[in-house]
């Protein structure tokens, strides 16, 4: 379309209303168009709350369980063992559990823009504000109340309906050797090495945990503690660049000896 | 005979069931309504029945306004959802959902050029080039130079952010002035 046309084109905009009047009133008038009712309203903006809250809780939920995650499996420990701990922590990190919050958030933006605040607000900010909310509720969740402890007992006992308890019961096999860290009992302690045995899945396997060179370790662990260590695995032997013990009060998820 | 009273008032009684008062709503808005399609749809034969279509939806909507909101701006953004709808339904692509300008928030910049001869030269120069633009800068000006919305309006219409406006209209006032320069047509 030329700019000429265009012009010509509005020139001749203003039309009688009548038309359009007599046409609309007839279709309210034979009762084919109708006003929603005050209660249809009031009940499709209450599903909408109720849909983008129920998806924002979801998504403080899953953001409970990656903390839970990284704090019983002590894979947060990884970002004191230096750059090859903190590579591993990035990779060892849930990333499709981080993109699904993610989707999630987004989502939820989404619905909050049908509301005046919502699309008032710059989109990134609005999204940066509601991942702020979820993740502080989530990891609230998380150190402030029992939910993930309680949840965890349950799960041993069975207790929980599937999935809930198979998506608990797998951090015990979150990590493994092979993945370059992993959650053992000490048995004996050498100058340069340790003993160590790793039961979980039902398998019990025993290492050789060779120390890194300046590691302090051998005077801090003592027979019996629960350590996590990241390192190198060769067959049977594992060569440790990070080692930690945990503390027996955040053990829950070790196996029993 | 008119009815003296404001559009609000008007909206109010059509919610309280006062049905025929919406052929007064009609009566005040069609001939805008109808103007904004025609510009922003740039097409001629479809614009009666997208309107029409406004405000069927309006009506149906009616108990959704807030009678303490002006009347014009939640009308306005009935009839432009209704234009958008009809643009992609006539589009060959799918018409681009998100919109980067509405990222993050930009400064309240209030066009220099507003007033007087050079707002009036604006709308000649908007009037002839509309149709070189995209959907999305002729929505703004129209709103802004030919239908004298608000900034404020022109936000909750279009539900973006007011600084998403302000750049907005920039964007479109350059893209406008490089569809004169592209056809070899000069613009001031």
């Amino acid at each position: 379309m030329t700019m000429q046309e265009n012009t010509d084109r509005h020139e001749d905009a203003a039309q009688p209303a009548g038309s359009t009047r007599e046409r609309v009133l007839a279709k309210i008038r034979t009762g084919k168009v109708k006003a929603q009712s005050r209660a249809h309203i009031a009940l499709s903006i209450a599903a909408l709350i109720i849909t983008a809250l129920a998806i924002l809780a979801v998504s403080a939920l899953l953001i409970n369980y990656i903390a839970f995650g990284l704090r019983v499996t002590q894979r947060d420990a990884l970002l004191g063992f230096g750059p090859r701990g903190i590579s591993a922590f990035l990779r060892l990190f849930p990333w499709p559990l981080v993109i699904l919050d993610l989707l999630l958030v987004g989502v939820g933006e989404w619905l909050l823009r049908s509301f005046k605040f919502g699309y008032r607000i710059p989109v990134l900010y609005l999204s940066i504000g509601i991942l702020i909310v979820v993740a502080a509720l989530g990891v609230s969740l998380d150190r402030a109340t029992p939910l993930n402890e309680t949840l965890m007992m349950q799960a041993d006992r069975h207790a929980l309906p599937q999935p809930v308890g198979a998506v608990i019961e797998r951090l015990r096999a979150a990590d493994r050797p092979a993945q370059g860290v992993c959650r053992c009992v000490a048995l004996s302690v050498g100058t340069t090495t340790i003993t160590a045995y790793d039961s979980a899945m039902g398998t019990t396997s025993t290492y050789t945990i060779v120390l890194p060179r300046d590691s302090r370790a051998t005077t801090s662990v003592r027979a019996g503690d629960v350590l996590f260590v990241a390192g190198d695995t060769d067959d049977q032997v594992f060569r440790a660049y990070g080692i930690r013990v945990i503390p027996r009060a955040q053990t829950i998820i070790e196996p029993l000896r | 005979m008119t009815d003296a009273r404001t559009d609000e008032e008007i909206a109010q009684a059509v919610q309280a069931g006062e049905s025929e008062l919406f052929g007064v709503l009609i009566d005040r808005f069609a001939p805008k309504l109808r103007r904004y399609g025609q510009r922003f749809l740039s097409m001629q034969e479809d614009v009666e029945d997208v309107v029409q279509d406004a405000f069927i939806k309006a009506y149906q909507n009616i108990r959704r306004y807030d009678p303490k909101q002006p009347f014009s701006p939640w009308m306005y953004r009935i009839a432009h959802n209704t234009f958008v709808n009809a643009l992609r339904a006539k589009a060959r692509r799918p018409v681009l959902v998100f919109d980067f300008d509405t990222l993050v928030s930009f400064s309240m910049a209030q066009e220099e050029a507003d007033e007087g001869a050079k707002r009036r030269e604006m709308r000649e120069l908007i009037e002839r080039g509309l149709g070189a633009l995209s959907p999305k800068y002729r929505e703004v000006l129209i709103l802004y130079y030919l239908e004298e919305q608000s900034y404020q309006d022109i936000a909750d219409i279009l539900q973006v952010p007011v600084g998403t406006v302000g750049v907005r209209l920039r964007r479109a006032k350059e893209a406008l002035l490089r569809a004169y320069a592209d056809s070899g047509i000069d613009a001031i």
